[in-house]
């Protein structure tokens, strides 16, 4: 067997430096590193699993191409961030693009669902769905801003960075994105009977 | 004596959760009941999106994500699109995708020079070959026979001329690159062409998995035994050479692989490969390096590197 070529750097600088000098070990290194962030990013405000998939793809690749690119002028995660909501906001715009056919047979028809409650996995799932549910309803500028504040822990200046959009704009859509969520979320505290239907 | 000034704003409130206000808001905050309920509503909001984490991906699918994205690396530079410098909204003329969709991606792949050399070389061996097979059925295909017959029991004395013996190579060369055209008992015959042997001798399949997780869970320890293929489930030995050609430059292995095998998923045709290498993880740990290809296409379908332990 051939020797074993050396390790990948440990710290991200170099990780960094290896990969665009075209080290694949150390490439492979960098995305899976920030893959959890990236599909974290995509699953919140894509609000499901498959687009949140394909946004990931997408911006994986997107890494892999870019890296070329990539000057240092921000951090590395910032950049990454950058590519991710951008393949989010694509990816939502294909899907509105996308027809939208339901199954024939529960079109308009709501659907019963099982009643958990009282199980802590379901309440969970439950609460689970409302955060999904709560954030699909607000704009995607707005929700954005929320999940990279709020789950990514970026600053203002960060997110502005992400967003292009000024430091001004980031406080601005990130108080009134957490302003409609609490809405949206004090109105999911009530019992799940007694919440309108959409044929009430 | 009441405040005169507005009450503070969600910006400002949101803006103080965040520390990312002016100090006098905090202040304010601190003397208004109203506010602070406010303020404690808002910070609920991210409280909630952080208790519920989104959930990690599978290894299966970490790996498969990696993996396509690991194979555009070999992308032309020039060929593909700005990513990370544009922003996704605002574009002049419509919106234009910062990134392209998997299956345009895949679509504009273009395979390195020797690459195609190579394969335009084998593709022209593999047309003359046919060629001339087909030329000598043209012919005359009793007589043809009978020569071949002649030929059996005189074995190389004679009978029959230069050219029927020319076509008779050209189709063993034929059949021993294309596994498809051959009789199960010309298989396991040596080839005619290579110095070493084609990578589908012995290629055996691990039968059909309805997903990549089931056959990644088949993998995870050893490459099973499988069962013998028949020479229609085998695919091109240049096909098998491509892709391991192919993953190798991808995944910059140094030595061939130690198992070939075949599978299928869901029905569709898919070569294993494992290779002995240095873990990605920790270079003084040998392990195994597994990849799953579409043979058609070569694109990595699944990578994953066997636990060491």
């Amino acid at each position: 067997m051939t020797p074993p070529p050396p390790p990948p750097p440990a710290d991200e600088a170099s990780l960094i430096a290896a990969a665009r000098a075209g080290d694949r070990r150390a490439l492979d290194r960098l995305l899976r590193d920030h893959q959890p962030r990236i599909h974290a990013v995509c699953r919140r405000i894509t609000g499901n699993d498959a687009d949140a998939l394909d946004a990931t793809q997408d911006a994986l690749i997107a890494v892999v191409r870019g890296l070329p690119r990539f000057d240092g002028r921000s951090r590395f995660s910032t950049w990454v961030y950058r590519i991710a909501t951008n393949s989010c906001l694509d990816e939502l715009r294909r899907r509105r693009r996308r027809p939208v056919v339901g199954l024939p047979e529960h079109d308009g028809v709501p659907i019963a669902l099982p009643d958990h409650r009282g199980s802590p996995v379901a309440d969970r799932v439950v609460d689970g769905l409302a955060v999904d549910a709560a954030l699909a309803a607000l704009p995607e500028d707005f929700r954005a801003a929320v999940v990279l504040r709020d789950i990514c822990e970026l600053d203002y200046a960060e997110i502005a960075e992400v967003l292009e959009i000024p430091a001004g704009t980031v406080r601005s859509r990130i108080a009134r994105g957490r302003a409609q969520l609490a809405s949206q979320l004090a109105g999911n505290q009530t019992d799940v009977r007694e919440r309108p239907t959409s044929t009430s | 004596m009441t405040d005169p000034r507005p009450p503070l704003t969600d910006d400002e409130l949101s803006g103080a959760l965040d520390g990312e206000t002016a100090p006098d808001v905090s202040a304010r905050l601190a003397q208004d009941p109203a506010a602070q309920q406010r303020s404690a509503e808002l910070r609920a909001v991210g409280d909630t999106l952080r208790s519920h984490p989104v959930a990690p991906l599978d290894p299966t699918t970490v790996d498969q994500l990696v993996s396509r994205a690991l194979a555009e690396a070999d992308v032309e530079p020039g060929s593909e699109p700005e990513t990370g410098s544009e922003p996704a909204t605002g574009q002049p003329g419509g919106p234009s995708p910062v990134v392209t969709p998997l299956a345009p991606a895949r679509a504009r792949r273009s395979a390195p020079p020797w690459l195609v050399a190579a394969a335009v070389v084998v593709l022209v061996a593999v047309g003359l070959g046919l060629v001339w097979s087909g030329q000598r059925d043209d012919r005359d295909q009793a007589s043809d026979t009978a020569a071949l017959a002649v030929d059996e029991d005189a074995g190389s004395g004679g009978g029959s001329d230069g050219s029927d013996q020319e076509s008779a190579t050209s189709e063993d060369e034929v059949s021993a690159g294309r596994g498809d055209d051959a009789p199960a008992a010309e298989s396991d015959e040596a080839p005619v062409t290579g110095e070493a042997p084609p990578l589908t001798d012995g290629l055996r399949s691990l039968g059909d998995f309805p997903d990549e997780a089931a056959l990644r869970s088949a993998l995870a320890s050893t490459v099973p035994t499988g069962r013998s293929t028949t020479s229609a489930e085998v695919p091109a030995s240049d096909e098998v050479a491509r892709c391991d050609t192919q993953v190798r430059h991808v995944f910059d292995l140094p030595d061939p692989p130690t198992a070939t095998v075949l599978a299928t998923i869901a029905d569709e045709e898919v070569l294993v490969f494992g290779y002995e290498r240095a873990s990605f993880e920790d270079a003084s740990t040998p392990t195994t390096f597994v990849t799953v290809v579409d043979p058609a296409t070569c694109t990595p379908r699944l990578s994953f590197e066997r636990d060491p332990g």
